[in-house]
This record gives structure tokens, C-alpha cells and sequence, in this order.
């Protein structure tokens, strides 16, 4: 545990050594804000809800997500470090950990400085928080999810770019056969694959908790997908002791 | 304290190490040498935990590195090649995430920081970022993250690549100190170096070990004998009288006249000194010796011979 928070914080603070951190933030409230104030017309429209905020948050990732993990691991290939850090007194596992709860943190920080939309929110008119405080745990556990994806093609990639763009490619994957206009075209074929896309596609699962309805399931498919790919992270990790 | 067994690595089809065995004992300074591309990263990578051997076993203070790579880890410090170091780092964070790392308790960590800042001659770097650093500056960071759990074992990859005169002067210096109380494995394919600095020497050329032991037995059975280089003052006739009457130094050839006095060359058959008993002849023969030189470049004429054929 103290392994994993050692590596936490060093990620941590190369995230603010570097513009990374404060890029993907403001770029992130910047884009979120305005979408929600001006193309949601958040001030016309006579509800106080969140629901679209957090509708495009799918997407806003797919953009920032890859550049928050990029480095990640093909940072430390490409600068040799990763050979200090392979071989300190710490567990594949440990580390590609540390690596990625440091990420998380960051996501997890940028979504609560979103915060304001929702206090802004409840002065304006009656507010419900179910489906807030569930859009936010949604958004959180998406965000894991895409950043242990981005965690892994770092992992996978000596180059940065390659890393963002292999990430991104990765994601779109898991975005699109969850959404509604593929799942109608798939269903023209085979409902079996409409069973499977809408099972592993982000979105369905993803739309749900951002409803408010927070249902087990869904809390583990994100956990699911989030651990697989922590889990393939480590092994490439690993597996470079035995190129 | 190391002991390598019948180690192979491929990498892909290629066989960059084959069968190699050696033991380091304790306390020793050992020169890793070979032509680039010998294997010496790859040897080093692997007795480090960092790349597995494709077969064979190598154990560190007797752990296995297969089995037990935490253990190993935590008795050796490691400076590989290049010296990678996270650049945006300040070098005393960078030293104090090092020793989180390597799980040392705060108080301890703090007195070992104050310690291989001091030793390493990095006070005035010390808050610096390592971007900022010149090279030689970074290669001594890269040492004192070797050095900062105080390891029994240091394993340096080129640890003087890139440095300059003075620096590597500095860097020897500090390997000598260092390897008081250690056991150092340095790689080098400077030959002046492990002269310099080492005790032992192991020679590999190809992925295969060539040579291996103490660097006098190993120079010694290079030039079977040693040869000596003695500037004395006087009469050629009375020199060559005093030395033929000795057995040891009865191979003295005259090598060049410098008017009053002149450089004479000693053969010996065996590798034992006969410093003392050169100056005592001359003494003795009422003559005076202004230098006495022991030849020490076998080890060029061992390495070459060593990795050229074959």
C-alpha cells in the first residue's frame, strides 16, 4: 500500500511539473462549461437538471482521457527510467497502481471542480441529486475505465503520440458499439450481438447511472473493464523481463 | 555474494549470452569489460532482476533472482546505462522518492540524503531540477540513487561514459571509497579504468566469458612475467655488473642512453615486485636511480588478444 502511494505521489506531482494537468482541466471545464451554459441552453430551457453535462462527458474524454495517460508509461521507456523503477523493491502491480490512481486523481479532481454547475443549479430552481451524485459517480468510474485503457496502450507504446492515438482508437471502440444508431444496425443482423454490444459498450451502462439509477451491475461492469485492463497493464509491464 | 550459473539470454533468435558462469565474492571491486555488444548491459540487466535469463541461475546474497526479485532488489543499487533520471524532478525530491521507494524509514532517509548529497558533491544542485544539470552532474545523482539505502551490492553500467577528465577522476575516486565496504560490479570498456579502480575483472567478448579472476593473476598470465623500466644514474659497465650478478635481474637490456645516466629494461620470469631489490642492487653498486616504472599494460595486450580472435 505505502508502494502504491510512493508511486502516487511522484506521478502526482509530474502531472503539475508538466502543463498536462492544468491543460486537461482547464481544457475539460472550459469545454464542459460552455457547452453546457450555451449550446444546452442551460438558462432557456425551464428544468435545473444536469443530464446533458454529463451526456457529453463520454465524448469530452475520448479527447482528454489519452492525453492524461500517454506518458503514462511510454514516458519512462523512452527515458530509460523505467528500468530504475523496474527494479526497485516494488511489484509490477504496485506500480502500475500508483501510475494509475495518480491519474485517476487527477480526473477525480477535475470533476469536482465542476461542482459549482450543480450549487449554481440549486439556487436557481428545485434540484434533484439523485441523478447527480449518480451522473458523478458515473463519471468517475468511466473515467477509470478509459484512463486503465489509456494506462494500458501506454503501456504497449514507446511513443507518446502512438500512445494517445491508440488510446483514443481504443476507446471510440467501446463508445460507438454502445450507441443507440449501431445497436439499431447490428440488430438487423443477429440480436445476440445486440445483447453483447449493449453489455459492452460504455454508453447504456454509462446513461444508466447517469439517470440516477445506480445499479450494481453497472457499478461492476466499469470495475470489470477498469481491472482488465490494470491487469493486461501489468503483465506487458512484466512481460518486458522476458523480451 | 553473486554467483552466476550456465546464464543464457536470447532475445528473439539472437543469443546475446551463452553460458556464462562467475562469482563475485564480497567486498571486492569487479570490472565487467568486452568490446560493445559483448553482453555487458545484458549480464548486469539480469543480475539486477530487470531482464530474466532464458536459462541458467543467478543468485544474489542468496536469493535467486527468478524467485525472490524483491530481495535481490533491495541488497543492490543500481545505476544503469545512460543514467536515466526523471528529468522535471528537483535532485533531492528525486533522491527522496528513491528512498520512499525503497521503503527506508524517514529518519534514517534523511540522514542517508545528507549523506550522499555530501558525498556525491551535490550541495549545490540539491534543489535544482535535473534538466538544469550538466552530464557530470547527473552522473553523480545517478550514483547517489545507487548509494542512498547504503546496498550491499552497487552495479554501475559505464558509470564514467560521457564524463570528462577531472569528472572521471571524481567518479573513480568515488567507486574506490565506496567499494571499501561494497561489492561493486562496474562495466566498462575502458581499460585504464579497471586498472584504476578494480581488484578483479571478468572478460567477456561475445556472450561468452573469456576471463575471469584477480587483475594480476590475469595480466600476470597474459605477459608471463612483468617488466620494469629503471632510469639509473652512472657507468653502464658497473650496472650491468651489479644486475648480471643477481639471478632475478639478470635480463637487463639497455633501452636508451641519456648521457649521464640511462633507461635500462628488467625482465622477470615471475610476477613478484622486485622494486626493492632493484634499488638495493643500485645502492649497493654505489650507483643512484632516479625512476623505476612497472609496466601495467597487460590488461590492453590481455583484452585485445582475448577479443579479437575467436
Amino acid at each position: 500500500m505505502k508502494n502504491i502511494w510512493t508511486i502516487l505521489q511522484r506521478e502526482f506531482a509530474g502531472y503539475f511539473a508538466s502543463p498536462i494537468a492544468y491543460v486537461f482541466m482547464i481544457v475539460f471545464l472550459l469545454g464542459t462549461g460552455i457547452h453546457f451554459a450555451y449550446i444546452g441552453d442551460v438558462f432557456t430551457i425551464d428544468r435545473t437538471e444536469m443530464r446533458l453535462f454529463f451526456e457529453t462527458l463520454p465524448m469530452t474524454f475520448l479527447v482528454l482521457v489519452p492525453a492524461l495517460t500517454m506518458r503514462l508509461w511510454s514516458e519512462e521507456r523512452k527515458l530509460g527510467t523505467f528500468e530504475v523503477l523496474m527494479t526497485l523493491p516494488m511489484t509490477p502491480l504496485q506500480i502500475t497502481l500508483g501510475k494509475f490512481t495518480a491519474a485517476w486523481g487527477i480526473l477525480g479532481i477535475t470533476l469536482l471542480l465542476t461542482l459549482p454547475i450543480p450549487i449554481i443549479l440549486s439556487t436557481l430552481g428545485p434540484l434533484d441529486w439523485g441523478p447527480i451524485v449518480g451522473g458523478y459517480l458515473g463519471s468517475f468510474l468511466l473515467g477509470g475505465a478509459y484512463l486503465s485503457i489509456g494506462a494500458f496502450a501506454s503501456s504497449i507504446s514507446r511513443d507518446q503520440i502512438i500512445a494517445f492515438i491508440l488510446t483514443a482508437l481504443m476507446l471510440s471502440f467501446f463508445v460507438v458499439i454502445g450507441q443507440n444508431d449501431v445497436l439499431a444496425l447490428v440488430g438487423d443482423w443477429s440480436h445476440n450481438l445486440v445483447t453483447l454490444c449493449t453489455n459492452v459498450g460504455f454508453l447504456p451502462h454509462f446513461d444508466s447511472i447517469a439517470r440516477g439509477v445506480i445499479d450494481s451491475r453497472d457499478i461492476l461492469y466499469f470495475l470489470s473493464i477498469t481491472g482488465f485492463f490494470l491487469a493486461l497493464n501489468r503483465f506487458t509491464i512484466e512481460s518486458h523481463r522476458y523480451a | 555474494m553473486i554467483d552466476i550459473q550456465n546464464v543464457e539470454k536470447y532475445y528473439g533468435s539472437t543469443r546475446a549470452l551463452c553460458g556464462i558462469r562467475c562469482q563475485v565474492s564480497a567486498g571486492k571491486i569487479v570490472g565487467l569489460l568486452g568490446p560493445n555488444g559483448a553482453g555487458k548491459s545484458t549480464l548486469m540487466r539480469i543480475v539486477t532482476t530487470y531482464l530474466a535469463s532464458s536459462s541458467g541461475t543467478v543468485s544474489v546474497a542468496g536469493f535467486d533472482v527468478a524467485t525472490d526479485p524483491l530481495e535481490v532488489r533491495k541488497r543492490i543499487g543500481y545505476l544503469p546505462e545512460e543514467t536515466p533520471l526523471y528529468r522535471e524532478m528537483r535532485t533531492e525530491n528525486y533522491l527522496r522518492f528513491i528512498g520512499q521507494a525503497r521503503q527506508m524509514n524517514p529518519i534514517r532517509l534523511k540522514e542517508r540524503l545528507t549523506y550522499v548529497i555530501d558525498k556525491c558533491g551535490l550541495q549545490t544542485v540539491a534543489r535544482k531540477p535535473i534538466s538544469n544539470l550538466s552530464k557530470g552532474y547527473r552522473q553523480r545523482v545517478g550514483l547517489a540513487q545507487a548509494l542512498i539505502h547504503s546496498p550491499d551490492i552497487l552495479i554501475l553500467d559505464e558509470p564514467s561514459s560521457g564524463l570528462d577528465p577531472n569528472q572521471i577522476v571524481e567518479i573513480r575516486e568515488l567507486i574506490r571509497e565506496v567499494g571499501k565496504e561494497k561489492t561493486v560490479i562496474l562495466s566498462t570498456h575502458i581499460l585504464q579504468e579497471v586498472t584504476a579502480v578494480c581488484s578483479e575483472a571478468i572478460i567477456i567478448n561475445r556472450g561468452q566469458l573469456v576471463a575471469q579472476g584477480p587483475l594480476e593473476t590475469l595480466t600476470g598470465a597474459a605477459s608471463q612475467g612483468s617488466q620494469y623500466i629503471a632510469t639509473i644514474r652512472g657507468d653502464s659497465e658497473s650496472v650491468f655488473e651489479a644486475f648480471k650478478a643477481q639471478s632475478e635481474l639478470n635480463q637487463i637490456t639497455l633501452a636508451e642512453s641519456l648521457g649521464e645516466s640511462a633507461r635500462y629494461r628488467i625482465q622477470t620470469s615471475n610476477t613478484e615486485d622486485i622494486g626493492e631489490l632493484v634499488f638495493e642492487t643500485v645502492r649497493d653498486a654505489g650507483l643512484s636511480l632516479s625512476e623505476l616504472v612497472r609496466e601495467r599494460d597487460d590488461i590492453e595486450s590481455l583484452f585485445q588478444r582475448l577479443t579479437t580472435n575467436s
